[in-house]
């Protein structure tokens, strides 16, 4: 059995316990308004010290554990969350992946100029743009961003055509 | 969501070059359509229509018989 995922309940536990984040990813590409899939909820965190409390409280509030393939009981903590730059968690909502930075090293404050806050689902949210998504994933270049890639640049494209297209 | 726009090519898709010619997506008016589409929704409706797409996902993988 898969566990549940719900992506507007990540979100809003994480907006509630008023932890500075972006969403980036998959989630930010449809938000965006590329029409791509994704199973999990990837967001990329302020790493100052007064953002950890609120950060471990959102993650304590969705039981959140490390996605670990030996299947062991690891979950978040205060020492964890300082020491470690990816965070690959499994919540009762879903997977969700904490991190510091993107691609090559983009961190919260390369990727704030590119941001926009979207009210989704009831909660305001700051997404990042489809055009520093693009440039994550071109820098990732693994197969799973590769394969995006053709219809996040064409919704770019899309976006930025001409008044009365769409946008 | 874009995997669904593959079902609607006609039969003969294939005598118009797509990954035959080695490119991964050449059927471009149906990604446009999709696209379009997204585009002209909220985000809030965009993130209904990816939870939408993922709960089908689950229930098809849940309702699953486990392999032997």
């Amino acid at each position: 059995m898969i566990a549940p995922l719900r992506f507007d309940g990540i979100l809003k536990a994480l907006v509630d316990h008023g932890v500075e984040f972006i969403l980036v990813g998959g989630v930010a590409a449809v938000l965006e308004g590329a029409p791509l899939s994704t199973l999990d909820v990837d967001v990329v965190f302020l790493r100052r010290d007064e953002n950890l409390p609120p950060l471990l409280d959102a993650l304590r509030a969705l039981n959140a554990r490390y996605a670990d393939p030996a299947g062991r009981h690891i979950v978040p903590d205060a020492d964890k969350l300082a020491a470690l730059r990816i965070h690959r968690l499994v919540t009762s909502l879903g997977a969700l992946d904490v991190m510091e930075t993107i691609g090559h090293g983009l961190s919260y404050a390369d990727l704030l100029g590119d941001t926009q806050v979207m009210e989704v689902a009831g909660v305001k949210v700051r997404v990042l743009g489809l055009e520093t998504i693009i440039l994550s994933k071109e820098q990732a270049n693994r197969d799973k961003d590769r394969a995006t890639l053709h219809i996040l640049r064409r919704t770019l494209q899309m976006k930025q055509g001409p008044p009365g297209q769409a946008g | 969501m874009s995997q669904s726009a593959d079902s609607a090519r006609p039969a003969d898709a294939a005598s118009l070059g797509t990954e035959a010619d080695g490119e991964p997506y050449a059927w471009e008016g149906d990604d446009d359509h999709v696209i379009f589409w997204m585009l002209s929704l909220t985000p809030t409706q965009r993130l209904a229509a990816l939870q939408g797409f993922v709960d089908s996902f689950m229930v098809l993988q849940n309702d699953r018989p486990a392999q032997v």
